[in-house]
């Protein structure tokens, strides 16, 4: 019995030292790139990720993320005809994205300052679709479910070090749409760099 | 000891980590909505169109029209009805007016439909009004607004107006009127066309101008052929 509760005593050890940290806060700067370009097509650079990441072991972690992302297009000058009557106007789409997601995290190495991981992000997405034109505007609100894998890696500057880099790579997939403006679920691409705050 | 060291320099780059954060906020935040001027480029114009009137072909009926001459219709809440008026009086700062040159090329659209205009007394077939509507919405019910009749009526008739839910934008409307199938009290407003917003632009003449043309482009049904 004593020698079982000695090598519990020190397996546990050994992963308390191998795992990264016991957690960790993140904060990211995100691009998109819409899949998806019926409403907007342009890569956006304005977006921002904060998470919370505790790490459970050497190789398996959660957390939860909030992010926001801002993505926008230009319709130019045209005439939309309907019964009734017509509106000329150009038009600016906007799609404001706000996300709060759950995520598991899987390290595929056990021990170094270098971490690669996969994750896999799910959760609720509250969009805000938002013609502009001229001096007015209309908004629509729809929230939908999230979900994201992601590969991506984090970089511990020293080890115990609290400063570390987060790089990663996901593509995003939103059950949000829009019928009144015709479109349809969201998709992305994004890459995200920031900044890993480790709590050992 | 070890703990409260690691403990110290978390929170001193907490702290450091917390300086960024504004920074990074700001990134993230920066350009939220597009910028006024590109927003002001061009007036958004409007029309609608009276389905059953349009359905007839009604326009074929059509020869004459009337329309005031030196003056526009200006709504403004809280403002005296008999100042509910425009002349060029009002537009010093435009070089040729602002007044007489949308009343000059709504005309000239039209005689170019193949509509002449004529005087209150050869009994016209529809009436031409056109309304700027100050701190007023731009999509809206129409609705009559009596106390302005004073101004904007022709043989007793008074012109319906926009009502307002939203106060924020100017906008011009011009309506055209039946006048030749009207009974009398029942005057139907068979076209309108909403223009705006006058406050935004920053060539209020030339993007009017623009406008006024965009609008009959938009409704090639106004044609006498």
């Amino acid at each position: 019995m004593r020698v079982i509760a000695i090598v519990f005593f020190v397996l546990m050890l050994t992963t308390a030292q191998a795992q990264i940290a016991e957690s960790g806060f993140h904060i990211n700067w995100t691009i998109v790139k819409p899949t998806y370009t019926d409403y907007v097509s342009k890569t956006s650079s304005r977006g921002v990720r904060l998470g919370f990441t505790k790490f459970i072991n050497e190789q398996f972690g959660a957390g939860i993320e909030g992010g926001f992302n801002v993505l926008d297009d230009y319709v130019p000058r045209q005439t939309y005809e309907y019964p009734g009557g017509a509106i000329t106007t150009d038009i600016f789409n906007y799609m404001y994205n706000y996300t709060l997601t759950a995520n598991g995290q899987y390290y595929f190495k056990k021990s170094g300052l270098f971490v690669p991981y996969a994750a896999l992000h799910a959760g609720v997405i509250f969009t805000e679709y938002t013609l502009f034109y001229n001096a007015y505007s209309e908004t629509e609100n729809k929230t939908g479910a999230v979900v994201r894998p992601e590969l991506g890696a984090m970089y511990r500057f020293q080890t115990y070090g609290a400063l570390g880099l987060k790089a990663a790579i996901g593509y995003e997939y939103a059950t949000n749409k829009s019928e009144s403006y015709g479109i349809d679920n969201f998709s992305g691409l994004n890459v995200q760099i920031g900044i890993v705050l480790f709590n050992n | 000891m070890h703990d409260r060291t690691v403990f110290l320099r978390f929170f001193i780059t907490m702290k450091k980590f917390l300086y960024s954060v504004p920074f990074a906020l700001l990134l993230g935040a920066c350009e939220l909505q597009p910028q006024s001027g590109e927003l002001a480029r061009d007036m958004v114009v409007q029309t609608q169109y009276d389905q059953p009137s349009i359905t007839a072909d009604i326009f074929s009926t059509y020869n004459t029209f009337i329309i005031r001459e030196d003056t526009i219709g200006y709504v403004k809440r809280g403002i005296n009805p008999n100042e509910a008026y425009l002349t060029d009086g009002n537009f010093t700062g435009i070089p040729g007016g602002y007044v007489k040159p949308i009343i000059a090329l709504t005309k000239e659209n039209l005689s170019a439909r193949g509509f002449d205009q004529v005087t209150e007394e050869d009994e016209p077939d529809f009436a031409v009004n056109i309304v700027i509507l100050d701190d007023f919405s731009f999509f809206q019910t129409v609705n009559y607004l009596p106390s302005y009749g004073g101004y904007y009526g022709y043989y007793g008739y008074y012109f319906p107006v926009v009502n307002t839910y939203y106060a924020q934008y100017a906008s011009m409307v011009i309506e055209i009127v039946n006048v030749k199938n009207a009974t009398p009290g029942n005057y139907k407003v068979i076209w309108k066309a909403f223009i705006g917003d006058l406050y935004t632009t920053f060539d209020l003449k030339t993007k009017t101008l623009e406008a006024i043309d965009q609008a009959f482009v938009q409704s090639p049904y106004i044609s006498k052929d």
